[in-house]
């Protein structure tokens, strides 16, 4: 089925057509979610958040080709409000050890993404949500700026500052191994 | 989506690093969800008047506002009409500042007219091409690839900067825009694993490429003076992005932008000779800086978006006179900067903020008067903007998506029209393009 032809139908209140885009959406919006908040129940919480509200707009979406980067901003927004949310309670959050490094390209790889994972955590969600904006989601910085609502210079500024913090996590948790080009060396 | 070509091999491993992590996967809760929407009802479409009035809300507000006000002004002209004051004296009248775009010419500057104001060098298929009037593009012949996607030629057309030498010890080397000459002017070593920066002064005197040297976060900027054939090294964190860098026109000091705390950024400058900085603005929300011609100042951009709108600024490299020239629409951000060869104007990168996200050049004069605009461009993002020595053009680079700078080059006449710079195929440069004058 055509995916603009879906839009346009869900848009028109087919709830089937709406449930097909949301299951093509699904996986990719709750790992966004959950990179952002780092907590698989505030992400559950803001997919839903982000649904109800792509039903409930989607007759007021005028350009259906948009459908995706209209629902992800949906999904960052409403991250973003959970995460604010979040503030108000203590969350634990799982920080594993990190593997050492040892023969092997596997557990390298393992250790190298740990360490990825570790440095996000440090991140702020505005940080986060910016970084898998564009690194994971694969939007440009002027479209990731809009969903953020700031500019784009502010859009480069923080990511360029979420990138050093990535690395300077990254670089501090390396057990001394110096990082190549943010690869474990 | 993540089919992004990321030349770095951090961003790379960043990018593959978070796909792991977040492992997508359907899941367990949906059918729950879409038990609750199948419940909810949907907004009726009248209420999303921009949809069938294909403007935004903002506009819709600002015409709500406008019929406001012209049903309130023609209410005190009839009350005038019958006021017994009528006969009085006139009031005076002020014109608005003028700000509306200059209407021009329209004729696009064929491929020839692109080519007979000067060389353009871009990297394309893994070399370096030189684009020259009247001939075919070239490619020069280099000894070892180009280390990265990077090609500037300074502005006297004479030489084309980039970095390459291999993977063990990437350097700063030069080269004449016909091939011959290829000499290497810094082997200090740079990481090979990072992307660079190339900027020329305007005099032509001066390259400075920042890359980083050891580690992500160790980065140089070498600043190579061609006449003495001397480079000196400033350990200097900077200049990561296009027009986060601004080299003075005689080459002496470089301006930067150096990240603070959260969104916030300062102005920097440097005295290469002596390698001392000084902090010239301070705690802003800078985007990108550009230095005038004339060395007497340095524009920048701050502010947009959520931070209300953009801001063009002026200011002089010690720091003094620091004013708002220009602001953008609370509709639109300024992003991108370029002074014209001569000083008198200014180009701008302006984008919509809606979904839309069109984007235009918006041309002002040397105290912030809008002269004129250019575009829209069906490009989303532009990466960088070169006039032509001849000031009657300019180059607008883009990346299609993301960090990948595939996106042909688009020149921009400007009396409004623009056409697609014919490159050699496998066009990719992360760097702004030079263009330099024709030698006949």
């Amino acid at each position: 089925v055509d995916r603009r032809e879906l839009v346009e139908r869900a848009g028109r209140g087919d709830h089937d057509a709406f449930a097909m885009l949301a299951t093509a959406a699904a996986a990719r919006l709750d790992a966004a979610a959950r990179l952002i908040l780092r907590d698989p129940e505030l992400a559950r919480d803001a997919v839903q958040n982000a649904l109800v509200r792509a039903w409930r707009d989607l007759p007021g979406l005028r350009d259906p080709d948009r459908f995706d980067a209209w629902l992800h901003r949906l999904l960052v927004n409403a991250s973003l409000d959970e995460a604010r949310r979040r503030k108000r309670r203590p969350v634990e959050v799982e920080i594993r050890t990190i593997h050492e490094p040892a023969a092997g390209d596997a557990i390298r790889h393992l250790a190298d993404r740990d360490l990825v994972e570790r440095a996000l955590i440090r991140l702020d969600p505005e940080h986060r949500a910016l970084v898998v904006l564009h690194y994971y989601l694969g939007y440009p910085l002027p479209d990731a700026a809009t969903s953020l609502g700031i500019s784009l210079p502010a859009a480069k500024s923080r990511l360029h500052r979420a990138m050093e913090g990535l690395r300077r996590s990254m670089t501090a948790d390396a057990p001394g191994v110096p990082l190549e080009g943010g690869r474990l060396a | 989506m993540t089919t992004i070509d990321r030349f770095d091999p951090f961003e790379r491993r960043i990018t593959e690093a978070i796909e792991e992590i977040a492992a997508a996967r359907k899941p367990a809760y949906l059918d729950d969800i879409l038990q609750l929407t199948a419940r909810s009802r949907q907004r009726p479409r009248w209420a999303f008047p921009e949809r069938w009035t294909k403007v935004n809300r903002i506009s819709l507000a600002a015409a709500a506002v406008a019929i406001v006000l012209l049903v309130g002004g023609g209410a005190m002209v009839l009350t005038r009409f019958n006021s017994p004051n009528n006969g009085g004296p006139p009031t005076a009248v002020t014109s608005p500042t003028p700000t509306e775009p200059a209407v021009g010419t329209t004729t696009p500057p064929t491929q020839a007219d692109v080519f007979r104001i000067g060389r353009i060098a871009v990297f394309a298929g893994g070399g370096i091409w030189v684009l020259e009037p009247g001939k075919e593009p070239v490619e020069l012949p280099l000894d070892t690839p180009p280390a990265d996607r990077c090609a500037s030629i300074a502005p006297d057309g004479r030489t084309i900067a980039f970095l390459g030498g291999g993977e063990a010890a990437q350097s700063l080397r030069l080269v004449d825009p016909d091939g011959q000459n290829l000499r290497t002017v810094w082997a200090g070593g740079f990481n090979t694993q990072t992307s660079h920066q190339l900027q020329w002064s305007a005099d032509a005197s001066t390259v400075v490429a920042t890359k980083a040297a050891g580690g992500p976060l160790d980065r140089r900027v070498v600043v190579f003076t061609v006449a003495d054939a001397k480079a000196v090294v400033l350990d200097w964190s900077v200049g990561e992005f296009p027009g986060t860098f601004a080299v003075s026109p005689d080459g002496r000091r470089i301006a930067a932008i150096e990240a603070t705390e959260a969104d916030k950024a300062s102005i920097a400058v440097a005295e290469v000779a002596s390698d001392t900085r000084s902090t010239i603005v301070a705690e802003a929300n800078i985007g990108e800086i550009a230095w005038s011609p004339d060395g007497a100042s340095i524009a920048y951009i701050t502010g947009g978006g959520a931070q209300g709108p953009a801001d063009l600024h002026l200011v002089a490299p010690d720091g003094t006179g620091d004013r708002v020239i220009a602001s953008s629409g609370s509709t639109s951000v300024f992003s991108r900067i370029a002074w014209s060869p001569d000083g008198t104007r200014l180009a701008v990168m302006e984008s919509l903020v809606d979904e839309t996200g069109q984007t235009s050049l918006a041309i002002f004069d040397a105290i912030g008067n809008r002269v004129s605009t250019v575009g829209p461009f069906t490009m989303r993002w532009g990466l960088s903007l070169t006039w032509a020595p001849d000031g009657t053009a300019i180059l607008v680079t883009a990346g299609s998506n993301s960090i990948s700078f595939n996106e042909v080059p688009v020149v921009a006449s400007l009396g409004g029209a623009h056409e697609a710079l014919d490159v050699p195929a496998g066009y990719n440069a992360q760097c702004p393009l030079g263009w330099g004058a024709s030698i006949p």
